[in-house]
């Protein structure tokens, strides 16, 4: 461990409070459940079947944040936090990672690079796992990080990503979140991009008990371009809180979200997410479109679109919408054989593809499938 | 061997729509359904398809002598009905090929799978029949499909699905000349001895390419009329001012 029992980030950390239900940044959300006191690191880890390679990547393996296997030169290994901040709500857990965390990646290219990260997970416990991706100029970077359970211990992740581009670069992150059904995943999800970059950022969540995500993008550099993308199917005993925030600070930036929950048996979500544009950002053109299909009446979607410009020449829309499966849809699917699940399956996977695609990029559109189609076929 | 509709009744929320409508479509024959809007000739469709908002409150629909009342929609596709629909549903993010392999998956004994090679090969050979661009195959089902677009997917599913009886719920809807007769083509060279047709249209203009055995009128829930291919033209010339009279 990095930090010790006097380091000064410690003390921030035990001097913070834990999250309460009259804030609004948890709003609907669990906020008992973001109280981690008390919860030591896990232990040894254990590896687990690895999933099919990736053509073209560097696979990168940690076992409880313990490097298995993989190495590149442009990713550098750390062993301490970069130290995430919060600025939706988690502030004692962003402190929590920085004092405690003892693991961490940095990847930084200035030419094209593609790195799988896998972490296999076990063990009840904490862990707190951190990655810093820095596209250098002009570079064009794709990192793949899969979160897979060994076991059915319960095991809470705390992960922070930073992704930094800079000029005329770009980088596509995949984030799988594939926890059992015991676990907690946190995630503080930073972005950063300079001039004429562009980044594609995307989650699938398909695991853990319950799910809180912060993503911040940082959109104030001209012509930048930031996308957003999050897919996620909880069903019973699954909550899935989800608060963005997308901050246009310069002319002509854009930046577009979209998430598509489908929800499944009596599952949770809350979507919270605000456009923010600041005086002067003129030429803004930013989107924000949260969609739940509900599977069942019993399920909740709860979503919180917002919008605040204070420039002028803005174009900002910000939606978001609850619908069932169309029985239209299931109608036609089963008139030509199909049984009522597996039509209702297909029509609920369709759904998640609208995000999916927008990664454009054949690779990681088939494992964002592939995640989506096990879900799928183990939930009733 | 035959589709026979006897002494059907359904309504819809409580409104009466078929009042009594018996039809026997043998298999071979091909048999036209006209009529005025509102007549219930989309209704009979749906009711043989087994949509849930159409409740049969008396009869019986019978496919090769058994019926089919306690079916599901998927049963009843599987045990050889094919409805072409009126106005397809798209399916966003469900492509044409996962649709269709997944529809001719679901007629396979449990545990077989289906020879994709084989499958992609009959596919194209059907979309060149239809004349139908291959990328169609990865985009999702009928999304953003030109009305024609739509119908001609409507007929390359009815020809990868090989049914028994196909019902076309006017089919020429939205269709300009060229499509229509594509889509005539290909539903002329699925007609067999062991296939039974129904075509509902509005306009004599598709029975020039689908010849019809029977035309049947329908007025107010029942056939009310029945002829050779020339009561189709003489709807054509005199419209169904008899039905007032009548």
């Amino acid at each position: 461990m990095s930090a010790t029992l006097t380091s000064p980030a410690l003390e921030q950390y035990e001097a913070l409070d834990w999250p309460v239900r009259t804030e609004e940044n948890w709003r609907f959300g669990a906020w008992k459940e973001a109280n981690l006191s008390g919860l030591e690191l896990v232990g040894v880890g254990a590896s687990g079947k690895l999933p099919a390679p990736l053509k073209g990547f560097t696979r990168i393996v940690f076992e409880n944040g313990t490097l298995v296997s993989g190495s590149h030169d442009s990713v550098e290994l750390t062993k301490e936090s970069f130290g995430p901040v919060s600025r939706l709500g988690s502030v004692k857990l962003a402190a929590l990672h920085t004092a405690k965390s003892d693991h961490g990646l940095h990847i930084k290219s200035a030419t094209d690079l593609s790195i799988e990260v896998i972490h296999f997970v076990s063990g009840d416990g904490l862990l707190l796992p951190g990655i810093v991706i820095e596209a250098q100029e002009g570079a064009n970077i794709r990192v793949v990080k899969r979160f897979i359970s060994v076991d059915n211990s319960a095991t809470t992740v705390l992960a922070a990503t930073d992704v930094r581009i800079a000029e005329n670069a770009h980088a596509t992150c995949l984030v799988t979140q594939e926890l059992n059904a015991q676990s907690k995943f946190i995630r503080f999800a930073d972005s950063t991009l300079e001039a004429s970059s562009s980044a594609k950022l995307a989650v699938i969540h398909t695991g853990a008990k319950w799910v809180r995500e912060e993503t911040y993008a940082t959109v104030d550099s001209m012509d930048a371009r930031s996308e957003i993308l999050s897919v996620a199917l909880p069903t019973t005993g699954q909550e899935y809180d989800q608060r963005t925030f997308q901050h246009h600070g310069a002319r002509n930036t854009y930046s577009e979200l979209l998430f598509k929950n489908t929800l499944f048996g009596k599952a949770k979500t809350i979507f919270s997410g605000l456009i923010f544009v600041d005086e002067g950002a003129h030429g803004t053109d930013a989107y924000q479109t949260c969609r739940n299909l509900m599977m069942t009446d019993e399920c909740e979607a709860n979503s919180m679109p917002g919008l605040e410009i204070n420039a002028d020449d803005v174009k900002c829309s910000h939606g978001s919408t609850s619908a069932r499966v169309s029985d239209e849809e299931i109608f036609y699917l089963m008139a030509r054989g199909i049984p009522s699940k597996d039509a209702r399956s297909l029509v609920a996977q369709g759904f998640s593809v609208e995000a999916i695609e927008k990664l454009e990029d054949e690779q990681l559109e088939a494992l964002a499938l592939e995640v989506v189609a096990r879900k799928f076929a183990n939930v009733e | 061997m035959s589709l026979t509709i006897e002494n059907l009744y359904a309504s819809v929320d409580g409104t009466p729509i078929l009042k009594g409508l018996n039809l026997e479509i043998p298999a071979g024959e091909v048999h036209a359904m006209m009529g005025p809007n509102g007549s219930g000739k989309s209704t009979l469709s749906k009711v043989i398809a087994g949509h849930e908002d159409y409740e049969v409150t008396g009869g019986r629909v019978l496919l090769d002598g058994v019926d089919i009342a306690e079916l599901e929609v998927d049963e009843r596709s599987r045990a050889g009905i094919f409805l072409a629909f009126q106005y397809p549903a798209e399916v966003p993010g469900v492509s044409n090929a996962n649709f269709l392999r997944a529809a001719l998956q679901a007629r396979l004994p449990k545990g077989e799978e289906i020879d994709a090679v084989v499958f992609y090969k009959e596919m194209y050979a059907k979309m060149d029949e239809l004349e139908m661009n291959r990328k169609f195959t990865s985009r999702a089902v009928n999304e953003g499909f030109s009305g024609g677009e739509k119908k001609r997917n409507e007929i390359l599913q009815m020809m990868m699905l090989d049914p028994r009886y196909c019902l076309l719920d006017e089919t020429d809807s939205g269709l300009d000349i060229d499509a229509l007769k594509v889509v005539a083509k290909g539903v002329n060279s699925m007609r067999s001895p062991n296939r039974g047709f129904l075509v509902i249209t509005h306009y004599q203009r598709l029975l020039d390419y689908i010849k019809p055995d029977h035309v049947h009128v329908m007025s107010d829930g029942q056939i009310v009329k029945s002829g050779g291919a020339e009561l189709a033209l003489e709807l054509e010339e005199s419209g169904y001012d008899f039905l007032k009279t009548a």
